[in-house]
């Protein structure tokens, strides 16, 4: 299954259709085929990573939150009441996707449900078509015929349970808090999953922390680090995470996560990508993602990120979002939005303040003032 | 001392991909920048100028193509990586297929024919009932006995006669 867009309406402070597309509209080069896109079919191709760029407070992280209950609601069929917490009005949710030689859209209203405590899924439908190897029509509604469900499933699971009949990762999404990399027992069920490569944990750490040759998780809450100069150290969950660096404890979660994605295809979010990692760490995971001889099976990296000079490792403009907050949080296509040709340095035009992204010098200054 | 792989095509990725598979070249996988050979003319994409600044050593770039005639262009910031003199070409010409043409045995009729390598091979794949396509697939599976492979490229040298700065493929072999 590839996303091909989302549409979403009523979702936090995000503007009317707020609209996130997954496939080239830009030309494509051969060095684009070669490096920055994947074909999932003939002639449909998806990026393989997008970036979403923005000041603080401009919504990148709402973003990434809603591609989260995109995935959790393909992979799960079902939706967290967390992730629509604060908001009353229902969400509107319209997603084109691709999967098995085929074409879809979903629309479905999201209605919390106080009471039970479960998100209920509403006017439902989802629409299918052959993928006839053309671009032509690929977002027409008209040439799409609606899937009539088999039975009635209960209201907190989503019609996409025929589609996809399985439970199954298709997406997940990493978080810049960082309370959600303590979380070490899930590090390790997702490293058990990866048929136990006994070395991926080691070079993963061997990339993090050069003073560590292996942690092992011994039982349930109990862990032994190995250090380089072959002492040993047994802790439980909580002291593993005070022992380690921040960026150590982060990146063992996360590459975890990177290499589970790249074996599996499955879509990976990370918000704020630099946070707690060296720069060329961040470049090598963005790099892996754009390697066919690494990302097999098509798999799509979207991060979020305050470090621009990462832009500059995309040769395409179209995979690049610009969150901006005005009363309502809008995305622009650097491609759509903005006339720059994709060989420009796009950090050079994000220090210009070309996409208005820069903030305002008076006020770093006026903070200053209040210091002085 | 790491080597830095660009092929001209994806054929020559293919090809070469697939000599380091069998270990049959001067050099392994880890001997590369990125591990791999990389499908790319000059040193512009992202990907591989930052692969290399990552290293950060002395690299010598291995130019993998037909004729190659423009030439390579180093960026600035890479020049304390690469320098020219440590770029090589090896060339395969007029095209790569010529060694396709050279296995099966058809070089005379391909040189009656007046056809590119490309264009001939593809006519007279079609006629054996074989869909030959510029692809690792199609390579990985002709050139299952790798020995073959490395006949064709010895009987190329033996035929050919390049200027003296392009090499052969042969002399990447082991």
């Amino acid at each position: 299954m590839k996303l091909l867009k989302v549409i979403a309406n009523n979702f936090k402070l995000c503007e009317k259709n707020f609209t996130i597309n997954f496939i080239p509209t830009a030309n494509k080069t051969k060095e684009d085929k070669e490096f920055e896109l994947q074909e999932i079919d003939e002639n449909l191709f998806t990026f393989n990573t997008i970036g979403i760029v923005g000041k603080n407070a401009s919504g990148k992280t709402t973003t990434v939150e809603l591609l989260n209950l995109v995935y959790k609601m393909f992979s799960e069929f079902q939706v967290d009441m967390e992730m629509i917490k604060a908001y009353q009005e229902p969400i509107n949710l319209k997603v084109y996707f691709y999967h098995e030689k085929k074409l879809y859209y979903y629309v479905t209203d999201l209605i919390k449900e106080e009471n039970a405590g479960v998100v209920f899924f509403e006017n439902q439908k989802i629409f299918q078509r052959k993928y006839q190897k053309s671009l032509r029509n690929l977002f027409d509604d008209s040439t799409y015929k609606e899937v009539e469900s088999e039975y009635k499933l209960p209201d907190n699971i989503s019609n996409l349970f025929f589609i996809f009949q399985k439970i199954q990762t298709r997406g997940t999404y990493c978080q810049s808090n960082d309370n959600y990399y303590k979380n070490f027992a899930k590090t390790y069920q997702i490293y058990n999953l990866l048929y136990k490569k006994a070395d991926l944990v080691k070079s993963i750490l061997k990339m993090l922390d050069e003073h560590i040759h292996n942690i092992k998780n011994l039982e349930d809450n109990k862990y032994l680090i190995i250090y380089k100069d072959n002492t040993e150290k047994e802790v439980n969950s909580k002291e593993l995470y005070e022992v380690l660096s921040s960026g150590t404890s982060k990146g063992l979660s996360l590459f975890t996560n990177v290499v589970f994605s790249l074996q599996s295809g499955y879509d990976l979010i990370i918000d704020e990508i630099e946070n707690h990692f060296h720069k060329a760490l961040v470049e090598n995971l963005i790099n892996l993602y754009k390697d066919k001889s690494v990302n097999k099976k098509n798999a799509t990296l979207i991060f979020t990120t305050h470090y621009c000079e990462l832009l500059d490792l995309f040769t395409r403009n179209d995979n690049i979002y610009i969150c901006k907050f005005d009363k309502k949080i809008r995305l622009e296509n650097m491609h759509e939005t903005y006339n720059i040709r994709p060989e420009f340095s796009k950090s050079n035009k994000y220090y210009e303040n070309f996409f208005e992204t820069n903030v305002d010098y008076e006020t770093l200054m006026n903070f200053k003032k209040d210091l002085m | 001392m790491k080597y830095l792989i660009m092929c001209e095509g994806t054929n020559e990725e293919a090809l070469i991909s697939l000599l380091l598979d069998k270990n049959k070249l001067k050099f392994s996988r880890s001997d590369l920048i990125g591990l791999k050979p990389y499908h790319a003319r000059q040193l512009t994409h992202p990907v591989i100028i930052t692969e290399l600044k990552h290293y950060n050593g002395p690299t010598t770039i291995l130019r993998i193509g037909d004729s190659q005639k423009d030439e390579l262009k180093i960026p600035k910031d890479l020049q304390r990586i690469v320098s020219k003199k440590n770029v090589i070409k090896y060339c395969t010409k007029p095209e790569l297929e010529i060694l396709l043409i050279i296995n099966e045995n058809v070089l005379k009729d391909y040189q009656k024919s007046k056809m590119q390598p490309s264009k001939y091979i593809k006519k007279y794949f079609h006629q054996k009932g074989i869909n030959y396509t510029k692809s690792n697939e199609f390579f990985k599976e002709y050139y299952k006995n790798i020995q073959d492979l490395i006949n064709n490229l010895e009987e190329y040298k033996r035929l050919k006669k390049h200027s003296k700065d392009e090499l052969y493929l042969v002399d990447l072999i082991k």
